[in-house]
């Protein structure tokens, strides 16, 4: 998946990263929108996985100098790495809470109060699991307790 | 047509609708510092744009290296700097609707500056006079811990805290634009406005004008006006800036006494003091001595 920056100057590849990266906006913002639902989150997986591998065809032109295309196809590594993470914890919060509305799950429920959805990359995939909130520190709490009078 | 009935005729005939406007035609400069040459992209116009948004519409689809620094899109950062049809002006504020498009577009980079590619240029030169001005210096604080200034000492420095480093005024400034040898002993408008800003400070201790008079060439600057008339953020480089400290040496060059009793306090007061003179035009119906009753002046 990772892979030497210059690499994508030798790439037989086909794909332009302007065009991989406007589909990925297009598939974010219809997909992974304001409103949520599970059938769209996990067409918008797939779509992620069609995306990282046209992005890994990139094609650059030009040299090492200030060329915004080369740069356009490093960053879009990390773009899909932000938008799978956004994507699986967005389909394993089966609740609706803050931000994150789906459609599917209104409401909040107690199980996912105290839970942050972590997503890791396992052996190229991405694994998305429930794990504890972090202890709120004492200082902090102290505030919290002040306020709710 | 049918709904223009009530209007004045137009002299020139509306396209049939729904006939795809014209293309733009977009001259850009492309090379690097080995050399370069205009090329020319054919896009298809699109409501509300500004140059910076068709530039990167080119760079997107049909010349994906194309270089072009920005970072805002708002005339706020300072990085989309260039020459259009010739004018310094910020990519990003330029509106398409205030060219005639129906001629081709010239965009080229900052001609002051050595280009990097494309429309990039690389302007360390100005981060290199920028470490070489005399940094803020204030005085004690009062014996409360605090620091007090007049809200019309505030007001005066606020003009120049707009500056957003777009460095189009060093760009077309005739003294540096085309003499590369000046560059070295020459601060340019951007850093004038610096100068000043400091120079006029109330809390600022430092007396920076034989400095500026002798090391950042202020002499050079023959209050032409160009760099006022680029500037983005409308600061009044000359008349509110450059004016004002040419004036501020003459009158230490010329006003021996206060000068020296400047030099022995290090006191920021005389320079206000004198600053008001000059507004009122009082310092020249009275004799320089008088006019400057300094603190240390009894000692
Ligand atoms: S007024 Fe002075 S600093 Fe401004 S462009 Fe003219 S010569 Fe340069
Ligand atoms: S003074 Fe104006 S033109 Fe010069 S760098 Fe600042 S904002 Fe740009
Ligand atoms: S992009 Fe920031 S000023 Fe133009």
């Amino acid at each position: 998946m990772t892979r030497h920056a210059t690499s994508y100057f030798d790439n037989e590849g086909t794909e332009d990263a302007y065009a991989v990266h406007r589909a990925l906006q297009e598939t974010m913002q219809a997909l992974v929108g304001i409103i949520r639902v599970e059938s769209e989150l996990l067409e918008a997986k797939e779509r992620l996985a069609e995306l990282a591998e046209r992005a890994s065809k990139c094609a650059v032109e030009g040299n090492l100098q200030f060329n915004p295309g080369w740069h356009l196809a490093l960053d879009l590594e990390s773009m899909l790495a932000v938008s799978n993470c956004t994507t699986l914890s967005a389909i394993e919060r089966r609740e609706s809470r803050g931000g994150h509305t789906r459609d599917d799950y209104p409401g909040f429920r107690p199980e996912f109060e105290n839970v942050n959805m972590i997503t890791r990359l396992v052996d190229g995939e991405y694994v998305v699991a429930q794990e504890p909130k972090p202890q709120m520190p004492d200082e902090l709490a102290r505030l919290f307790e002040e306020g709710a009078h | 047509m049918a709904i223009d009935t009530g209007s004045a005729p137009t002299t020139a005939p509306e396209p049939p609708s729904g006939a795809p406007p014209q293309d733009l035609v977009m001259r850009l400069w492309r090379g690097d510092a080995s050399g370069g040459r205009f090329q020319e992209y054919r896009v298809a116009p699109q409501e509300g744009e500004v140059v910076l948004d068709v530039v990167h519409r080119i760079q997107a689809t049909q010349a994906p290296d194309l270089a072009v620094r920005w970072n805002c899109k708002a005339g706020k950062c300072g990085s989309c700097s260039a020459e259009i049809n010739g004018r310094p002006a910020l990519m990003c504020m330029t509106r398409m609707s205030t060219l005639a498009t129906d001629q081709p577009v010239t965009v080229s980079p900052m001609r002051a500056f050595p280009i990097m590619r494309d429309l990039v240029t690389d302007v360390s030169y100005n981060f290199e006079v920028a470490k070489l001005i005399p940094a803020f210096k204030p005085g004690p604080r009062d014996p409360d811990g605090l620091y007090r200034m007049a809200q019309v000492d505030i007001d005066r420095g606020q003009e120049f805290h707009k500056c957003i480093e777009c460095f189009l005024c060093q760009n077309v400034c005739h003294v540096i634009r085309d003499h590369e040898e000046n560059k070295p002993r020459y601060a340019g408008p951007r850093f004038f406005v610096r100068l000043a800003e400091l120079e006029m400070h109330p809390l600022d201790t430092l007396d920076r004008r034989d400095y500026i008079h002798q090391d950042m060439g202020i002499g050079y600057c023959n209050i032409t006006k160009c760099c006022t008339e680029v500037c983005p953020e409308d600061i009044h480089i000359t008349d509110n800036a450059i004016i004002p400290l040419k004036e501020r040496i003459v009158d230490s060059h010329y006003d021996p006494v206060a000068w020296l009793g400047r030099k022995i306090t290090g006191r920021p007061a005389p320079l206000r003091a004198s600053e008001a003179r000059k507004h009122t035009g009082a310092a020249h119906a009275q004799p320089p001595a008088a006019a400057t009753p300094e603190p240390g002046d009894g000692a």
